[in-house]
């Protein structure tokens, strides 16, 4: 029998294999639900993430190509901005990177239900 | 040489960074953004799934090298993340996009409310 943590991973790594993402859901829950400390929270939601985007992108990324030149800028100046954002929340108390979170994903939540409406609204226009 | 430190596409390269280290989540739709914008729409979600990887893979370095090791990270919990990514690519194209895309956004939103909701019972709290 599957622990809920489990259950939670199977389910939202199929989200995010269908491409809409899992938007830090996944986080969410293992701080809420299993009271797992944030840093250990973390490099279980991001192993999490690898596995699931991974095993989609075998499938997604057949036949298609990739712009190299923006993955150079993501090793040059994403690598840093992730150390850097690590950096920073080593300064931060768990609460505060907490609202912080939070205020992201509900930004994430209205911007994605805005641009779906304004898909939605163009498709019928057309 | 000048077009790679410069520009749109290096700013937001950063930023997800910045995002994906601090949080230990996000940056993919950031970055799908940035890669479409640099002209290579058709191939965006290929490049953003292999960007969103390296960053991913190296803050997840950053965060696992000060835990130890817990009992959350098991074969069998890699494992569902591998199968539930595979499944959701799978199921790309048979499942209607704009229903997930609602679904995903109501998660976030509900989510994302939690998150401040309890970071804020905390801060109050102390």
């Amino acid at each position: 029998m599957l622990s809920p943590h489990e259950w939670a991973a199977l389910f939202l790594s199929v989200l995010a294999g269908l491409g809409v993402g899992s938007g830090g859901l996944y986080l969410i829950f293992l701080t809420a639900v299993t009271a797992l400390p944030r840093e250990e929270a973390v490099f279980c939601n991001l192993l999490f993430f690898i596995a699931a985007v991974l095993s989609s992108s075998v499938i997604h990324l057949r036949g298609e190509r990739l712009d190299l030149s923006f993955l150079l800028r993501i090793l040059l100046f994403g690598i840093p901005g992730a150390w850097l954002g690590r950096m920073a929340a080593t300064l931060l108390p768990s609460f505060v990177i907490q609202i912080l979170l939070g205020a992201f994903l509900l930004f994430s939540g209205f911007f994605s239900l805005i641009t779906a409406k304004k898909r939605k609204d163009g498709a019928s226009h057309s | 040489m000048k077009k790679i430190f410069f520009g749109f596409p290096s700013l937001i390269a950063l930023l997800s960074g910045l995002l994906n280290g601090f949080f230990g989540t996000g940056g993919g739709v950031a970055l799908w953004f940035a890669s479409s914008k640099n002209g290579n729409e058709k191939n965006a979600f290929a490049t953003s799934s292999v960007g969103v990887l390296i960053l991913s893979a190296f803050s997840a370095f950053l965060y696992g090298k000060s835990i130890s090791p817990f009992a959350h990270i098991t074969p069998l919990f890699i494992l569902l993340s591998v199968v539930g990514g595979a499944i959701g690519a799978a199921l790309l194209g048979r499942l209607p996009t704009g229903a997930l895309r609602l679904l995903f956004a109501i998660l976030l939103i509900g989510s994302g409310a939690y998150a401040v909701w309890k970071g804020a019972s905390y801060a109050f709290a102390t």
